[in-house]
């Protein structure tokens, strides 16, 4: 095997690291630290850490678990090409979605500000059809994206599915950000969003700018 | 264009063109090897050649269907069984490769199925609510990428996550052949 970061370790251990990638890749849900041997050790789980960031990766850690997902920069690249965008459609049934299982339940104090996106208030298919979209666009960007864990449906409605274990703190904070843009664009909170956008627009020369879309790339 | 970004964009997108230029071609591998992955050329069903992220050769992350570590594992008895459906209809000769096989119609699918349970419950109603699970079994294997996207015509195609299978996962596809779920015209 020619891969540097591996080179250092006995075969044993690099199966080890090769082993807890390809799970935290794979796993729709969270990995318990204990679940693998190159996740419960630190220096083993570095060099898992740089496994991933060599295929533009990130090791998200999840209420004590792992996952992985997209490397904040590499996502903001990716998104600007339009690589692994969401349909039209799909972002606006996903945001009605994040609307009203997520950012009005936690406006009003029924979900606590600083809980997973997976912890939710299901909204109905009924609540979601009472808006312009039509049935038809509605039903088919639910099958894509929960097709995709992006939505997961249960008893009492539909909710983020786990795929949203995959953000990064910025991509999620990003992420709400524009859901409180979009419910309330002129209020205090929006402005506060939008200060701090375009100061930080003004601190990168490099020509990259603010990711600005949260419901976009893939995760 | 940075190695880490190139093969983000690879898993974004699951399947990217061959480059024209070998260099680039050469590139890609060479930031795969430095992430432990491997470059997988494949076919998809329309004969067009793409690229998939695969994994280290040397790395064998044991049977796609292994209780331990295989990443169908967590899938329900009715997805697992659906997709042995749709092998079977999408992969008429066993001696051809299983990747891509030939397009079949939802309804093969699910007749297949039906052929191979027998019918579940009792009544009109039960067998369309099996119907529909099934269905949603599809779906999901879509979403897994083992199977290709809807076109919207109801054609079931394998996704290019099966080009991914190693020999010894295909052998003991091929083993079992005769034991897949198949409509009646496809009984040798």
């Amino acid at each position: 095997m020619t891969t540097p970061v591996l080179n250092t370790l006995p075969v044993n251990r690099q199966a080890d690291v090769l082993t807890a990638a390809y799970a935290l890749e794979r796993a729709s849900e969270p990995l318990p630290r204990t679940a693998f041997r190159a996740l419960a050790e630190p220096a083993l789980r570095q060099v898992v850490e740089q496994l991933l960031a060599a295929a533009g990766r990130v090791l998200i850690n999840v209420g004590g678990g792992f996952l992985s997902g997209y490397d904040d920069q590499i996502v903001a690249r990716l998104a600007d090409e339009g690589a692994g965008i969401l349909r039209r459609e799909d972002r606006a049934v996903l945001t009605l979605v994040l609307l009203f299982s997520v950012a009005i339940p936690r406006a009003e104090g029924k979900i606590p500000a600083d809980a997973p996106w997976t912890q939710a208030r299901p909204v109905s298919r009924e609540r979601l059809a009472d808006t312009r979209l039509s049935g038809t666009t509605i039903r088919l960007a639910l099958q894509r994206l929960q097709d995709a864990g992006i939505v997961r449906a249960v008893r009492a409605g539909l909710m983020p599915g786990p795929q949203f274990h995959r953000l990064t703190p910025a991509a999620s904070t990003a992420l709400f950000d524009e859901l409180i843009l979009l419910a309330e664009p002129e209020g205090a909170l929006a402005d506060s969003i939008r200060r701090r956008r375009r100061a930080r627009a003004m601190e990168r020369p490099d020509g990259t700018h603010e990711r600005q879309g949260g419901s976009g790339a893939r995760v | 264009m940075s190695s880490p970004l190139a093969l983000a964009r690879m898993r974004a997108l699951r399947t990217v063109r061959v480059p024209f230029d070998p260099s680039e071609y050469s590139a890609l591998e060479s930031a795969a090897q430095l992430a432990a992955r491997r470059i997988t050329d494949v076919v998809d069903g329309d004969g067009v050649r793409a690229l998939m992220l695969g994994w280290a050769p040397e790395y064998d992350p044991g049977s796609v269907f292994g209780a331990e570590r295989g990443y169908l594992r967590n899938a329900s008895p009715t997805a697992l069984l659906t997709l042995a459906a749709c092998i079977r209809c999408c992969w008429p000769d066993p001696s051809e490769s299983l990747y891509p096989g030939c397009a079949a119609t939802e309804d093969e699918v699910l007749d297949a199925l039906e052929r191979f349970t027998g019918p579940v419950g009792s009544g009109e109603a039960s067998q369309n609510a099996v119907r529909r699970v099934r269905k949603g079994a599809i779906r999901q294997l879509r979403g897994y990428g083992l199977l290709a996207p809807d076109s919207g015509e109801g054609t079931v195609r394998l996704g290019p996550e099966v080009a991914t299978w190693s020999d010894p996962d295909v052998s003991q596809l091929r083993s079992r052949y005769d034991d897949l779920p198949a409509v009646g015209r496809d009984q040798s």
